[in-house]
C-alpha cells in the first residue's frame, strides 16, 4: 500500500518536471541545434564527435557540423541534406524518422533510425527537420559571391543571408 | 523468411555500429559508506577508479565468490615496489532498442594502467589502451592514454591528505558513476573520453573532501570535448553512514558557455542499503548570427535551463552479489514541453573471482513522460545485456 503511494509520488513528480510550453520558439539555427540536440543526440564520443568522426560525420561542435554539412552538399552520392523538394526524401530526414509502413503514426522499431544508443524526443526531431527544411542556417560558409556545384552536380550551392545553403538549378554547362 | 533477414540485419547493423564502441567504466561509488569512507582507501587515484591500492585488493578479493589472488596477474608478474600494474577489460552483449531493435557485441574497456612512484610523493600516472579509431586517422587512433598525469601525495603512504596532479584526467565532479549512459554523467560534463588537460588540487580526509580543477580543452587530438573551465567538489562526511556533496563547474567552449551547480547525497540505511543521489542544474548561454529585416546581422544569445537527476539504490543481497536500482532524470530545457527523459535501471553485479566480475545491465528509458504515461506515441529505449570484466 505505501509502495503504491510513493510510486504515485514518483510518477506525479515526473509528470510535473515535465511540465514547460507546447510553443516551441527555439531557434532553427546550426549554433543552437548543434549545442542542445546534435552534441547531446548525435556527437557523443564514440558516436559522430569529432573523436570517432563515425563513417565520416561529426556533429559535436559548431565548426564540425559546418564542415560535416558543406561536405555532403559539395560530395557526390551520399548526401544528407539537398535540393530536392520534398524533406521527407532527405537522407538525413529519413534516418531521424522512420515510421512503420502499416501505421505511420507508429515509430518504426524495425528500421535503422538515428540515433543508435538511445531515442531522440520528438520535439527535437521536428526541431532539426524544421532547420533541415530551411537549409540549415549558420551552416554556409563560402566566400562571398562564390558558389559550388553541389549533390552530383545537380544544383549549384549559394549561402542564403541567414547562411543557409540556398540550392538552384544550374544553368546548361554550369555545373560540369 | 523477411523476419529472419531483419533479425539478421539487425545483429550485423549492431554488431557494425556498436563494435566501432568502447565504453569505459570505472569505479564503483557503491562501495562507499558500506564498505570504506574515500574512494583512496580502496584506489590509486584522488578520484577513485582504475588501480587499487593493497586495501581494495583485499576488497576485491573478500567481496568475490571464489576468491583468487587479487593481485596484478595472480601475482605470477611481480613488478618492482615503486611501480603498480593493472587493467580492465570489458565487452557487453545483448538486446537494445532505441527505438530500432537489435541484437549487438561489442567491447567496452581494454586499457592497461602504470604508475610510477619517485619518492617525495612523487609519481606518474598514465591509463593507455584501444578507443573508437577516428574515421579517415585510423591507424594513428587506434591507441591513446586517456589518463597521464604526474602526482604529487602528501602522505604517500596514507588514503588521506593533500594531493595536487597535472596532466591528462576528468576532473573530479558528483558521484563519479561507472556506468557513463547514466544522465548525471552524460549530460552533466563529465561524458566519456571528454578528459581534457588540466590540473587539480584535491584534500582528502576520512570525513571530507574537496577537489578543486582548471581544465583546458585537448588541443593534441580531435577531443570529444571541447570546453574549459573549473570544477569544484566537496563532500562532508558527519557520520559514517551520511555523505552531502556539492558541485559547481564553469566551462566556455567556442559555441557556448555552462554553468552547472549541483547537491549530491550518500545515506547508508539499515540493512546495508545505500542511496544515492545527486541533482545538478545546467545554464547553458549559446551564441549565434541572427541577420535583422535590414540585412545586419547582430550576435543574439539563447539560454537553455537544463536539469539532470539520479538516485541509485545498492544493495550487496549476499557477500558476492550486487544489485543496483536506479532512476535518472534529464530535462534538456525545462522552458518546453516534451524534452524530458526517464530512465529506470536495474543492474545486478556477480563478483565470481577477484578479477572477473559478470552484470546484467538493464534500463527502460521513456522520452517525453507525460505522453508516455497518457498512452500517446512517444519512442521508448531500452536495453538488457550482460557485461564482462575482467581486472587483470
Amino acid at each position: 500500500m505505501r509502495a503504491g503511494k510513493d510510486m504515485k509520488r514518483v510518477i506525479m513528480l515526473l509528470a510535473f518536471t515535465a511540465c514547460g510550453t507546447t510553443t516551441d520558439d527555439r531557434p532553427r539555427t546550426t549554433e543552437y541545434v548543434t549545442k542542445t540536440v546534435l552534441k547531446d543526440g548525435c556527437g557523443e564520443a564514440q558516436c559522430h564527435s569529432s573523436f570517432a568522426n563515425s563513417n565520416g560525420y561529426a556533429f559535436d561542435t559548431v565548426d564540425a557540423v559546418k564542415r560535416t554539412l558543406l561536405f555532403e552538399v559539395k560530395a557526390t552520392g551520399s548526401k544528407l541534406i539537398n535540393d530536392q523538394s520534398d524533406p521527407t526524401k532527405q537522407p538525413l530526414w529519413s534516418n531521424l524518422r522512420k515510421r512503420n509502413n502499416s501505421d505511420p503514426t507508429e515509430i518504426a522499431t524495425d528500421a535503422i533510425a538515428m540515433p543508435l544508443d538511445s531515442p531522440l524526443p520528438e520535439g527535437d526531431v521536428e526541431l532539426l527537420l524544421e532547420w533541415l527544411a530551411l537549409g540549415t542556417p549558420g551552416a554556409c560558409k563560402l566566400p562571398e559571391g562564390t558558389s559550388v556545384c553541389g549533390v552530383s552536380n545537380h544544383s549549384i550551392v549559394t549561402c542564403g543571408d541567414e547562411g543557409e545553403f540556398v540550392f538552384a538549378k544550374p544553368e546548361p554547362g554550369e555545373c560540369l | 523468411m523477411k523476419s529472419i533477414l531483419i533479425a539478421a540485419l539487425a545483429l550485423a547493423t549492431g554488431l557494425l555500429v556498436f563494435g566501432a564502441g568502447e565504453r569505459t567504466a570505472a569505479a564503483y561509488p557503491q562501495f562507499q559508506l558500506s564498505r570504506d569512507q574515500a574512494c583512496t582507501n580502496c584506489h590509486v587515484s584522488p578520484a577513485g577508479g582504475g588501480l587499487l591500492n593493497e586495501n581494495g585488493l583485499n576488497v576485491a578479493e573478500g567481496i568475490s565468490q571464489w576468491g583468487t589472488k587479487p593481485e596484478f596477474m595472480y601475482k605470477k608478474l611481480d613488478p618492482p615496489s615503486w611501480l603498480l600494474l593493472g587493467g580492465d577489460a570489458r565487452g557487453l552483449f545483448g538486446y537494445f532498442q532505441t527505438p530500432f531493435r537489435s541484437l549487438a557485441g561489442f567491447p567496452m574497456q581494454l586499457e592497461v594502467y602504470a604508475n610510477a612512484v619517485f619518492g617525495a610523493g612523487l609519481s606518474f600516472h598514465v591509463t593507455a589502451g584501444i578507443r573508437p579509431p577516428e574515421t579517415g586517422n585510423k591507424l594513428a587512433t587506434l591507441v591513446w592514454s586517456r589518463e597521464h598525469y604526474v602526482m604529487w601525495q602528501q602522505h604517500p603512504d596514507e588514503p588521506t591528505g593533500l594531493y595536487a596532479r597535472l596532466g591528462h584526467f576528468l576532473p573530479v565532479f558528483g558521484l563519479r558513476l561507472a556506468e557513463h549512459e547514466d544522465y548525471t554523467r552524460r549530460y552533466a560534463g563529465v561524458g566519456l573520453d571528454t578528459e581534457p588537460y588540466g590540473a587539480a588540487v584535491e584534500m582528502i580526509d576520512q570525513t571530507y573532501e574537496a577537489h578543486l580543477s582548471g581544465f583546458v580543452r585537448d588541443r593534441l587530438i580531435d577531443a570529444a570535448s571541447v570546453d574549459s573551465g573549473v570544477a569544484l567538489y566537496a563532500e562532508a562526511r558527519p557520520t559514517t553512514t551520511l555523505a552531502f556533496g556539492a558541485e559547481a563547474m564553469a566551462t566556455a567552449s567556442k559555441d557556448d558557455y555552462k554553468q552547472r551547480a549541483g547537491l549530491t547525497n550518500k545515506v547508508l540505511l539499515p540493512g546495508d542499503l545505500l542511496i544515492e543521489t545527486e541533482l545538478i542544474g545546467t545554464r547553458q548561454d549559446i551564441r549565434y548570427a541572427r541577420t535583422d529585416a535590414m540585412g545586419v546581422s547582430h550576435q543574439a544569445s539563447e539560454i537553455a535551463h537544463q536539469v539532470a537527476g539520479y538516485v541509485l539504490g545498492s544493495k550487496f543481497l549476499n557477500d558476492w552479489l550486487l544489485l543496483d536500482v536506479g532512476l535518472g532524470y534529464f530535462n534538456e530545457n525545462v522552458r518546453y514541453k516534451g524534452l524530458d527523459r526517464e530512465a529506470f535501471d536495474v543492474n545486478l553485479h556477480w563478483f565470481s573471482t577477484s578479477h572477473v566480475e559478470l552484470v546484467l545491465n538493464t534500463r527502460l528509458e521513456l522520452i517525453d513522460f507525460h505522453q508516455a504515461v497518457n498512452g500517446r506515441t512517444s519512442p521508448v529505449g531500452a536495453y538488457a545485456a550482460l557485461q564482462l570484466h575482467y581486472r587483470l
